[in-house]
C-alpha cells in the first residue's frame, strides 16, 4: 500500500495523529480518577446511569460447539462501517473484499467471489441469498445499522439447521426487540465516498405489551476509483423503509411482524456480449433494483424445556439490468419445536417450505430457459442434544431436504462439547452439508467474447441439466478459554473435503456460421468434476485491560486447494481469489469528555489470481457523546492508503474498482 | 503467497514504512493506556448492581423473625465471585437501619444461613428453580439478573434496558417471603404478578 504514497507523506500522517493522541491525552491526565460512592445517589439517580457490562448471559457462544463469532451493536456503531459488508471485516475466518461501490466477495474459509455460492445470510430469519446464483446481492441486503442488535457468524457447515447452501458458514443478522427501539433516532452526515446518508427511526408502544418502530434511510455513495483506466461506474443510492412490530399477549408468547420496502440505482459496467460486430461493449449502465419483504413469526414457551415457533414470509426482488432482468418471489413457511426429555436430552426438529417463483428478460449475454421456473423446497431436520455427563454434551442430527433440482438431500451432523471448567470449552464436529445447483447452473446460457492477441472467440458458458449438489465433509474442532478476567481466546481448526465442485471444462472449439463474420465458438458446460480440500485456522482474541478500553484482534490462515478436475478446465472459484493469511486489531477506548476513539487495523494477504498484492487497511473513527441524547463522529476509512485493488473483475465481466480513503462526519440524536 | 513474518516485522521490501507504522500504532496505544482509565459516562455493570442492591436494602422490611434487628443484615453472594467483591466494596462501612451489612460469598444454597438477601449469579442460572424451591419457606429477599427470574418466582429481576439497569419485582413471591417493600420501590418497578417458587402460582 504504501508504494502509493510517499515516505513523506506517511510520516507527516504519522506525525500528526501522534501529535492529536498527545493532545488528547495530557488534558485526560488532568482529570480527577475518583470513583464516586455509589451509596449516595438516589435508586432513581443508579437507574439513570449507563452501564458497560461484559456479563457472560450476553456470552452464549462461548459454549457453542461451533466456530461462531457474534458483532455486537457495539462493535457496529464503533466500527464506523456504514455497509453492512465492512463490519463483517473483523470477524475471522471471513473473507472479505470490496469489488465496486456495490459489490462485495464475502464467504467463509475460502471459495472467495463476488458470486461466492457457499455461505447462507439471514436477516432475522429471512434468507436474503438468491437461487439466481446461490450467492447474495449485497447491494440490496441492509438494514438502519443502529437497529442491529447483533450479527452472529457461524463458520463451517450449518447445514443440519439452515439446509442447504450453509457450506461454508451462516451470517444471521438479527434486529432488535421494536421494546428496545422506542422513541426517536435521527441520524445523518455525509463525506467523500459516503456523499449523503441520512436516516430517522421511530418506536411506540400500545399499552406495556405491544412496542413497534418505523424506519426510513437513505445513501447516496461515491464509485470508487478507476484500475487501469476503466471507470468503474459504480455510484449507487439507495432509499429503504421498514417496520417491524413486537407483541407480547402473554408473559409466554412472543408474536412479531416486521417489513421493509427498498429502491435503489446502482451503477455497474458489463464487458457485453453482443450477437454483431464488434461483438462486445463495454456497457455502464444505472441498474434498477427495488424489492420488499413481510415477515410474522411467533414463539411460545411452552414450559420451562420446552418451545415452539412458526414463523412464515414473504419475499419479493426485481432487480433490472440490461443483460438481465430477474424478478423474484419467495414464500417461506418453517416451524420448530424444541423439548426436553428428561433431564438429560433436549429434542428440536422442525419442518418447512419454500416456494420461489422467477420471472426474467434475458439477453444474448444471459440466456435462460425456462424464462420463468417455480422451485419448491420441502425439508424437516431432527437434532437430540444429549448430556453425557455434566461436563460432556453429544448434539447429533439431521436434515432431509427434497428440491425440485436434485431430489433428496441429507445433511447430518455430530458435536461433542466438553466442558471442564466454567472459562474452558472444548468442541469437535464432524459435518456434511451440500450446495444445491443454482438456477444459473441448471437453465443459463452465458456468453462472453474474449480477445487474446489476434485470437477471438465467444466463450459459451451452459448450464447442465444433470448439475447436481456440491458436497463437504467437515472436520472441525475448537477451543475457548478465558485465562483471566476479562480475557478470552477462540481457536478454530478445521479440514474440509469437497467433492463435486462446480468446474468448467473448455468443450472443442467450433465455427458459428450465424455470427457475421463467422466466429469461434469455446463451449463450456459447468460440470461436477471439481474437488477440494481446505485446512484453517481461526483465531479471536478479546481483552479489556479497563472497563473503557477493550481490545480484540484475529487471525485466519487459509490452505486452499482446489482441483478443476481436468486439464482443460478451470474451477468456479480458484485457490488465489481467497487470502491465506488476515490477521486484524481493534482498539475501542472510551477519553474524558465522552469522547470515543476507535482504531481498526487490517491485513490481507495477496490475491494472486488478481494479481493483487497484500494491503494494510486502517480505519479510524473519533465519537463524541455531546450530550445524552446527541453522537458526533468522524470517519476515516483506509486512512494510510489513498488507493488500492481489494478484488478482482467478475465472471461476468464486471471490473473491480480500487477502494479510496474515506472520510466522512456522521450526527446521531436520540430521544 | 505473502508471508505472515513480512507481517510480523520481518525485513520488508518497502523502506521499513511498515514497521514505523507499527511504531506509531503502539506510541498511539501506550498514550492512550495512561488515561483510559479516565473518567466517562458509563459505569461498569457490577458497580451499579451493587449499588442496586444496597438500595434494596434499605427499602425492605424483613418480619421479626428473620433475624435480630440488632444484628447485621446478610447479603448472600450464590456463585458470582467477582460480584462478591463489588458488593462488599460497595456497603464496606455502611449501614441499614442502624445495622451493619455483611456480605457473604456461598456456593451452594444449603450455606444460605440467616442471610436477608440472596443474590443468585449468573453461574447458578440452570439451578434456579431449585435454588427458589430451597428458599421459598424463608424469609429472603432473592434478587438476580438470570433471565425470567421473577417468572419463575424470584423477588427482584434485574434487567438492562437501554444500558441502564431496571428492576422487576415479584409482588406475591415477596408477600410469601413475609417482605414488605415500600412504595418508593414499588414505584420505581416494574410489577409483575408473577409465581411463588415451588410450584404454588
Amino acid at each position: 500500500m504504501y508504494r502509493y504514497l510517499g515516505e513523506n507523506a506517511l510520516s507527516r500522517i504519522s506525525r500528526s495523529i501522534l501529535v492529536a493522541g498527545l493532545l488528547l491525552a495530557l488534558p485526560a491526565a488532568a482529570l480527577s480518577n475518583d470513583v464516586e460512592d455509589l451509596t449516595l445517589l438516589s435508586l432513581e439517580e443508579i437507574m439513570d446511569i449507563e452501564i458497560t457490562s461484559v456479563s457472560r448471559s450476553e456470552e452464549p457462544w462461548f459454549e457453542a460447539a461451533a466456530a461462531v463469532f457474534v458483532i455486537t451493536a457495539e462493535d457496529i456503531r464503533r466500527s464506523g462501517a456504514t455497509q453492512i459488508p465492512d463490519v463483517l471485516r473483523m470477524v475471522p475466518g471471513l473473507q472479505v473484499a470490496q469489488a465496486t461501490s456495490s459489490t462485495w466477495a464475502v464467504s467463509a474459509r475460502g471459495f472467495n467471489g463476488t458470486f461466492a455460492n457457499k455461505l447462507l445470510v439471514l436477516i432475522d430469519g429471512r434468507s436474503v441469498y438468491t437461487p439466481l446464483f446461490s450467492g447474495v446481492f449485497w447491494d440490496v441486503q441492509d438494514v438502519l445499522l443502529e437497529d442491529i442488535e447483533r450479527i452472529e457468524v457461524i463458520r463451517g457447515p450449518g447445514g443440519t439447521l439452515w439446509g442447504a447452501n450453509a457450506v461454508n458458514g451462516v451470517i444471521n443478522i438479527i434486529t432488535k426487540n421494536a421494546a428496545d427501539t422506542q422513541g426517536a433516532l435521527i441520524m445523518g452526515g455525509g463525506g467523500n465516498v459516503d456523499r449523503g446518508f441520512g436516516g430517522a427511526r421511530w418506536g411506540g408502544a400500545v399499552g406495556e405489551t405491544l412496542h413497534y418502530r418505523g424506519y426510513v434511510k437513505y445513501f447516496d455513495r461515491d464509485g470508487l476509483g478507476d484500475v487501469a483506466g476503466r471507470d468503474p461506474h459504480d455510484q449507487w443510492d439507495m432509499l429503504r423503509g421498514g417496520f417491524r412490530a413486537d407483541w407480547t399477549p402473554t408473559e409466554n408468547d412472543f408474536v412479531k411482524v416486521q417489513g421493509d420496502i427498498y429502491q435503489g440505482d446502482v451503477g455497474s459496467n458489463n464487458d457485453v456480449a453482443l450477437p454483431i460486430e464488434p461483438f462486445r461493449d463495454m456497457l455502464l449502465e444505472s441498474v434498477r433494483v427495488s424489492g420488499g419483504n413481510l415477515l410474522g413469526s411467533w414463539h411460545r414457551h411452552i414450559s420451562q424445556s420446552a418451545s415452539a415457533s412458526v414463523q412464515v414470509y414473504y419475499d419479493r426482488t426485481a432487480r433490472d439490468s440490461f443483460v438481465l432482468r430477474e424478478d423474484r418471489d419467495t414464500f417461506d413457511i418453517d416451524m420448530q419445536h424444541q423439548f426436553g426429555v428428561g433431564s438429560r436430552q433436549n429434542f428440536t426438529w422442525g419442518l418447512g417450505y419454500r416456494l420461489t417463483s422467477d420471472d426474467m428478460r434475458d439477453s444474448f449475454g444471459a440466456r435462460f430457459q425456462p424464462l420463468s421456473r417455480n422451485f419448491q423446497l420441502f425439508s424437516g431436520f431432527l437434532q437430540d442434544q444429549i448430556a453425557l455427563t455434566d461436563e460432556l454434551r453429544l448434539t447429533i442430527g439431521t436434515k432431509i431436504e427434497h428440491n425440485d433440482f436434485t431430489g433428496i438431500e441429507v445433511q447430518p451432523s455430530g458435536r461433542l462439547q466438553w466442558k471442564p471448567h466454567p472459562d474452558h470449552v472444548l468442541w469437535g464436529a464432524v459435518s456434511r452439508a451440500v450446495r444445491t445447483p443454482s438456477r444459473a447452473e441448471r437453465d443459463a446460457v452465458l456468453t462472453s467474447f474474449v480477445t487474446v492477441d489476434e485470437f477471438s472467440a465467444f466463450l459459451r458458458g451452459q448450464g447442465n441439466d444433470n448439475f447436481k449438489a456440491e458436497d463437504v465433509l467437515a472436520y472441525e474442532a475448537g477451543y475457548r478459554v478465558r485465562p483471566a478476567h476479562r480475557l478470552s481466546f477462540d481457536l478454530a481448526i478445521f479440514y474440509n473435503d469437497y467433492e463435486d465442485l462446480a468446474s468448467l471444462p473448455f468443450g472443442e472449439p467450433f465455427v458459428d456460421e450465424s455470427f457475421d463474420p463467422a466466429q469461434f465458438v469455446v463451449p463450456v458446460l459447468t460440470s461436477n468434476i471439481g474437488s477440494a480440500s481446505a485446512y484453517g485456522v481461526e483465531i479471536a482474541a478479546e481483552w479489556r485491560p479497563v472497563d473503557r478500553w477493550r481490545l480484540a484482534g484475529g487471525y485466519t490462515w487459509l490452505d486452499l486447494d482446489i482441483d478443476a478436475g481436468a486439464v482443460n478446465a478451470v474451477p468456479f472459484s480458484s485457490t488465489g481469489e481467497s487470502a491465506s493469511h488476515q490477521v486484524n486489531a481493534r482498539s475501542y477506548l472510551e477519553l474524558p469528555w465522552s469522547l470515543e476513539f476507535d482504531t481498526s487495523v487490517y491485513y490481507v494477504d495477496d490475491l494472486p489470481a488478481f494479481d493483487i498484492s497484500d494491503y494494510v487497511r486502517l480505519d479510524l473513527r473519533l465519537g463524541w457523546h455531546a450530550t445524552d441524547r446527541l453522537e458526533l463522529a468522524v470517519v476515516g476509512q483506509n486512512v494510510t492508503d489513498g488507493s488500492h485493488r481489494e478484488f478482482g473483475s467478475s465472471i461476468t465481466g464486471t471490473a473491480a474498482g480500487a477502494v479510496q480513503r474515506s472520510i466522512y462526519g456522521k450526527l446521531t440524536w436520540r430521544y | 503467497m505473502a508471508l505472515l513474518s513480512e507481517f510480523i516485522g520481518a525485513p520488508r521490501r518497502r523502506n521499513g514504512s511498515f514497521r514505523r507504522y507499527l511504531g506509531l500504532a503502539v506510541t498511539v496505544g501506550v498514550c492512550c493506556t495512561g488515561f483510559a482509565a479516565a473518567i466517562s459516562d458509563k459505569l461498569p455493570e457490577n458497580r451499579v448492581k451493587a449499588a442496586f442492591l444496597y438500595n434494596f436494602a434499605h427499602f425492605v422490611e424483613w418480619p421479626a423473625e428473620a433475624g435480630a434487628a440488632a444484628g447485621s443484615l446478610i447479603i448472600a453472594v450464590l456463585r458470582d465471585d467477582d460480584f462478591v467483591d463489588e458488593v462488599a466494596r460497595t456497603v464496606a462501612d455502611k449501614t441499614v437501619a442502624g445495622r451493619r451489612v455483611e456480605v457473604r460469598a456461598i456456593a451452594d444454597v444449603a450455606d444460605v444461613g440467616a442471610s436477608h438477601m440472596v443474590f443468585v449469579g449468573e453461574d447458578a442460572a440452570a439451578e434456579v428453580d431449585a435454588i427458589l424451591a430451597a428458599l421459598a419457606d424463608r424469609h429472603v429477599l432473592t434478587v438476580s439478573d438470570v433471565e425470567g427470574f421473577v417468572v419463575r418466582g424470584g423477588v427482584i429481576g434485574l434487567y438492562k434496558s437501554e444500558n441502564k439497569l431496571r428492576f422487576r419485582i415479584n409482588m406475591a413471591a415477596a408477600r410469601h417471603a413475609g417482605l414488605a417493600i415500600s412504595s418508593k420501590l414499588l414505584r420505581l418497578a416494574e410489577i409483575v404478578d408473577g409465581p411463588v417458587a415451588g410450584g404454588r402460582r
